[in-house]
């Protein structure tokens, strides 16, 4: 193996912190040990929500510069929510490249940067589901549904962990 | 060679191996007192060490006690090897960060000499395999972590994890979960949120 670059270092430094003290409802970790750079997750739904008792898994991709750019997180299964998208991508401030945004939505401490870690995006990810944000949609049907006929969302998704859950 | 140059190299030889010992790592805190207690025996084999330095191939800081706590960072790390080899390449490197660079930058580490004919740096399913037979005393047995990799693609996580709910729910049901594997805390984290599910219907 080639010597580690600091993406890998950073990154093995961040698995060891997550399996030794992991956070509530959050499981994180290398798909296989030879590749650092795609992590499965599994993140809990928060109580109170239609997600509860619900597992989600998904895939994080890191980019070869990463901590300088932000992972991308995919659900997989995709799961129905107003800010991921139909194929299962996640779409939150927290995983936006550095910078100002151009439609002036979001702050720029809100978006991605080195001092962020996997810990908070995944922790922001469970606040997402728990709030999502119908200002920056990424699902248009699953916003219309959200804001239009919220019973029928909140059974989907109870639909979808029922499922998921072999039941 | 003037006097001046002399003295200006031999300032900075001194300067050199006084940076290196500021930057040794500093040991934690309750790992301190264990340091101070052999402190003056370490002071002693320094001097053995660092002629022997020369002639081993690779760089070996101060040692330091092998303790459980360090045995645990790198199995947090490299859940497919045993303890022993964690504890042997722990004793010839004296340094978490060393032994772990190594088993990244090996796949694997050395097989103590005892447990098999193997002692040569092998890939990870060698050692995997090696392990197993040698039998590893207490450890759960350890599944290569690749496994996860070809998980199928069904929505329904009990088939696309392969659990079995009845078997997993008994032999994790006494377990601490900081000793689990990774593919045991997503098998319980799913069961756990599976008997919440059902306690809700009710």
């Amino acid at each position: 193996m080639a010597p580690r670059s600091t993406a890998q270092r950073r990154l093995l430094k961040e698995y060891q912190q997550l399996s030794r003290d992991p956070p509530p409802g959050i499981i994180a970790g290398p798909l296989s040990e030879d590749d650092l750079f795609n992590w499965e997750c599994l993140l809990e739904g928060p109580t109170d929500t239609p997600y509860e008792n619900g597992v989600f898994p998904a895939i994080l991709h890191f980019p070869k510069d990463y901590p300088l750019s932000p992972p991308n997180l995919k659900f997989d299964p995709p799961l129905l929510h107003p800010n991921v998208y139909a194929d299962g991508n996640v779409c939150i401030s927290i995983l936006h490249p550095p910078g100002e945004d151009p439609n002036q939505y979001e702050r720029p401490e809100e978006r991605w940067s080195p001092v962020q870690s996997i810990e908070k995006i995944l922790l922001s990810v469970i606040s997402m589901l728990a709030e999502p944000n119908p200002e920056s949609g990424a699902n248009i049907d699953a916003c219309k549904l959200w804001r239009d006929d919220r019973e029928e969302y909140n059974r989907q998704i109870r639909e979808h962990v029922r499922k998921t859950l072999g039941f | 060679m003037d006097s001046s140059t002399i003295i200006f190299i031999a300032t900075l030889a001194i300067a050199f191996v006084f940076l290196k010992w500021l930057i040794t790592p500093i040991p934690s805190s309750h790992e301190l007192e264990q340091s101070v207690n052999q402190y003056q025996q370490q002071q002693q084999n320094q001097q053995v060490q660092q002629n022997q330095q020369g002639q081993q191939g690779q760089p070996q800081r101060r040692r330091r006690q092998v303790t459980d706590s360090m045995i645990e960072v790198v199995q947090a790390i490299a859940p497919t090897l045993t303890r022993e080899q964690i504890i042997m390449d722990l004793n010839n490197t004296g340094s978490v960060e060393v032994t772990i660079e190594r088993y990244m930058e090996l796949g694997g580490l050395p097989l103590p000499p005892s447990t098999g004919t193997s002692t040569g740096i092998s890939d990870i399913t060698n050692i995997n395999e090696a392990s197993r037979t040698s039998g590893t005393t207490n450890e759960p047995v350890i599944q290569p972590r690749n496994e996860a990799s070809k998980s199928k693609s069904s929505i329904n996580l009990l088939e696309k994890y392969d659990i079995k709910v009845d078997q997993d729910t008994a032999s994790l049901a006494n377990k601490e979960f900081s000793e689990l594997t990774f593919q045991e805390r997503r098998a319980r984290m799913i069961l756990d949120a599976r008997s919440r599910y059902e306690q809700s219907l009710k």
